[in-house]
């Protein structure tokens, strides 16, 4: 495993974006840093700038209006980096699947900039914040793994 | 004052603007208007102690049928004004030349069924996205959905399906 | 946290001379899907117009189809609502609380908040099958009955928040730094929140005394005694004050929905709907959530509108935040508990020099936290004797 891909799977520094989210899962992303559950022990820290970031957080489903704007997001994150697609809005727009003002799920977004696009899905609404972490470590594990085989 | 005598003030100092007057139960009555008298009875009504809550616009075939919702918060009423745009033009006197508080609420109306309030402050488009295209109004009935999705580019409607299946949501 | 909306702000130096918003980032749909949904359908969409107005929402829907439908929940069903609804009141203002301090600085706040919070919403998993999207209330009644070997627990839960909350109100009213950072701050006066019909802790922070839950019982708000919670001076700090209050007053009120509440039937199952027009609204920790439909007797509704409270308090920023400091503008937006707490971004357009420049949100934190930190070195007081 190469450094850049093992620092990746040991404190990822975690970059949130909200893409038309009703909040909840930021909300329940939020709660991940609170004393109960506190993930900065682990190192995950969320960082305000996308180039600082080994891992991109997405809720909620693409509004047409949010489009470029996650489409830039992913473009400026340093790579390698995971997607993580929190919530059933960010899986495949959920309840949201035929309202007009959709442009898509995250992953057909992102995948229009980067075909390549290492993405993993955690299911919910809201999933509860045991469930986010064990979707991250999950989807890291995994992320590392496919990165590492080249 | 009580919410009857309320009422009762309304129903007789804006006789000669209102078409009609529905009390559909104690605390909801629903007024309606032509057009050229909806910024009068907005005024008398936020005059009087209502609180502007929200407006819904409705398509109805001929006209887009703007309600003002007025909360009166002590007496526990809710009037509502219901101003006809007429199509096409669909124009009524801005309420935001009123009160700032009618501003957004005339926005989204305009944005999303297409209604225009003359002298509105600033009609900026508001809900919809930057490439939406112009004179689409989601919102109303002949709005053909799978023509717009993802593409971002203006296609007519279909009218004659919206025809038909309006005439089956009649009966 | 992350809400998407572009707030543009002009200044001259570091003032505030001008404020814009631009929304859309949000904006799904959920009216024109309502066309296309059952009744049953529509309080599980509407529930996710906002996941901390979650009860509320669905709340006016249940109001609105009741007043179209002109029929009442059964009793026990009304208090089953008004229990989830002041425990979804008391987490939405804890999580206020904890976001307000992180914004000032105090990040402890913001944790400590966050903890009292879980036990709420272990509760409210317990009694509805979810932390937040409780997916209980219907027209004519809730899904799901509270049993009665779950009141103690609910109660000991109650309990146990009253000290923490008790810890945090203290913090907030008697920390002179907190005085001296949030008064005079952000200012909305009574006039200008009556001019843009604001509703809510914001209206309430104005004089101005608009509750629904008062104003137009629902639930088993007029079966329980409570208070509206008003503050005359219309700053960040008396809508605090507000909030941290009216979480004491939902506690008074579960406490005695608790003991009034009956065993008996929990959903009237209506079977048809008529023709006409409702309108429902609801109190949320934001203010009022308005709804209307009309019917034409099918399945369907012809129209469904649903207004969340912030679209009516966020163009009251435009008066608050006039003449602020930039450093302020960010605890501004915030005292409004949009449903969107906090921008990404804030563009800053000096009117002056013409200079157009986008903060972030690290920039504006940053400002935030020295302006705190610039008060409490010239009020001489020790980071030790912080009350926190």
């Amino acid at each position: 495993m190469n450094w850049k891909v093992w620092g990746l799977s040991k404190s990822p520094w975690v970059y949130h974006v909200n893409v038309g989210a009703c909040n909840n899962c930021d909300i329940e992303i939020l709660d991940c840093l609170t004393p109960r559950f506190d993930v900065e022990r682990f190192g995950m820290l969320l960082v305000p700038s996308p180039r600082h970031a080994d891992a991109l957080l997405v809720t909620g489903g693409v509004t047409r209006q949010a489009r470029p704007r996650l489409q830039e997001v992913y473009r400026q994150t340093a790579k390698p980096c995971i997607v993580l697609c929190v919530g059933a809005c960010a899986c495949s727009m959920g309840i949201f699947a035929d309202c007009y003002h959709m442009a898509g799920p995250p992953d057909k977004v992102i995948r229009e900039v980067d075909p390549n696009a290492i993405i993993a899905y955690v299911p919910g609404c809201p999933p509860k914040p045991e469930a986010i972490i064990a979707g991250a470590v999950k989807g890291l594990q995994a992320a590392c793994k496919l990165l590492s085989q080249g | 004052m009580k919410r009857n005598q309320l009422v009762q003030q309304v129903k007789t100092e804006l006789a000669d603007r209102l078409a009609d007057v529905v009390e559909r139960n104690a605390k909801r009555v629903y007024l309606t208007v032509e057009p050229e008298h909806s910024l009068a009875v907005n005024r008398y009504l936020f005059e009087h102690g209502g609180r502007l809550a929200t407006a819904t616009g409705v398509d109805c075939r001929d006209w887009i049928e703007v309600c003002y919702h007025y909360c009166f918060d002590p007496l526990n009423v809710v009037i509502t004004v219901k101003a006809k745009a007429y199509k096409p033009a669909c124009e009524l006197d801005s309420v935001a030349t009123l009160f700032p508080g009618a501003n957004f609420i005339e926005r989204e109306i305009q944005d999303l069924l297409g209604a225009r309030f003359l002298n509105h402050p600033d009609p900026r488009r508001l809900l919809l996205a930057d490439d939406w295209p112009e004179g689409v109004y989601p919102l109303r009935k002949d709005y053909h959905h799978e023509a717009h999705v993802n593409t971002g580019r203006a296609v007519s409607p279909d009218h004659g399906r919206a025809r038909v299946l309006s005439a089956l949501r009649r009966g | 946290m992350e809400e998407p909306e572009f707030f543009q702000l002009f200044v001259e130096g570091e003032r505030v001379v001008d404020a814009d918003v631009r929304l859309s980032y949000n904006h799904r749909g959920m009216e024109k899907r309502c066309e296309s949904l059952t009744y049953d359908q529509i309080p599980l969409l509407l529930a996710r117009i906002c996941g901390i107005c979650s009860a509320s929402h669905p709340m006016a829907v249940a109001n609105a189809l009741e007043d179209l439908c002109r029929i009442e929940a059964p009793p026990r069903a009304q208090y089953i609502r008004a229990i989830i609804c002041e425990l979804e009141r008391i987490h939405s203002h804890l999580l206020w609380v904890g976001l307000a301090g992180h914004f000032i600085g105090y990040n402890t706040v913001f944790m400590w908040a966050w903890r009292y919070r879980e036990p709420v919403l272990d509760l409210c998993e317990k009694i509805t099958g979810n932390r937040n999207h409780y997916e209980n209330f219907k027209l004519g009644g809730v899904r799901r009955d509270i049993p009665q070997e779950a009141i103690p627990e609910i109660l000991e839960c109650v309990n146990a928040v009253e000290k923490p909350l008790t810890m945090l109100t203290k913090a907030v009213l008697d920390d002179p730094v907190l005085s001296v950072r949030l008064r005079g701050i952000g200012v909305l006066s009574e006039e200008n929140g009556r001019r843009y019909c604001v509703t809510g802790p914001t209206a309430r922070g104005s004089n101005l005394p608009i509750d629904v839950r008062r104003d137009e019982p629902y639930a088993a708000y007029d079966w329980v005694k409570w208070d509206v919670i008003t503050q005359p001076q219309g700053d960040v700090f008396a809508k605090a004050v507000v909030r941290l209050l009216e979480t004491y007053e939902s506690i008074k009120i579960i406490r005695q929905c608790l003991e009034k509440m009956e065993p008996g039937e929990t959903d009237n199952e209506p079977r048809s709907i008529p023709p006409g027009e409702g309108i429902g609204h609801a109190e949320a920790p934001r203010g009022e959530t308005f709804h209307y439909v009309r019917s034409d007797g099918t399945n369907y509704p012809l129209r469904y509108k649903a207004r969340a409270p912030t679209y009516v308090n966020l163009p009251s920023f435009k008066a608050s935040v006039v003449g602020a400091e930039l450093a302020d503008a960010m605890l501004i937006v915030a005292a409004m508990d949009p449903c969107y707490s906090c921008t990404e971004r804030m563009a800053v357009v000096d009117s002056r020099r013409h200079i157009e420049g986008v903060l972030t949100m690290k920039d504006l934190l940053r400002m935030s936290h020295e302006k705190t930190a610039r008060l409490i070195q010239h009020h001489g007081i020790h980071p030790a004797e912080w009350k926190c």
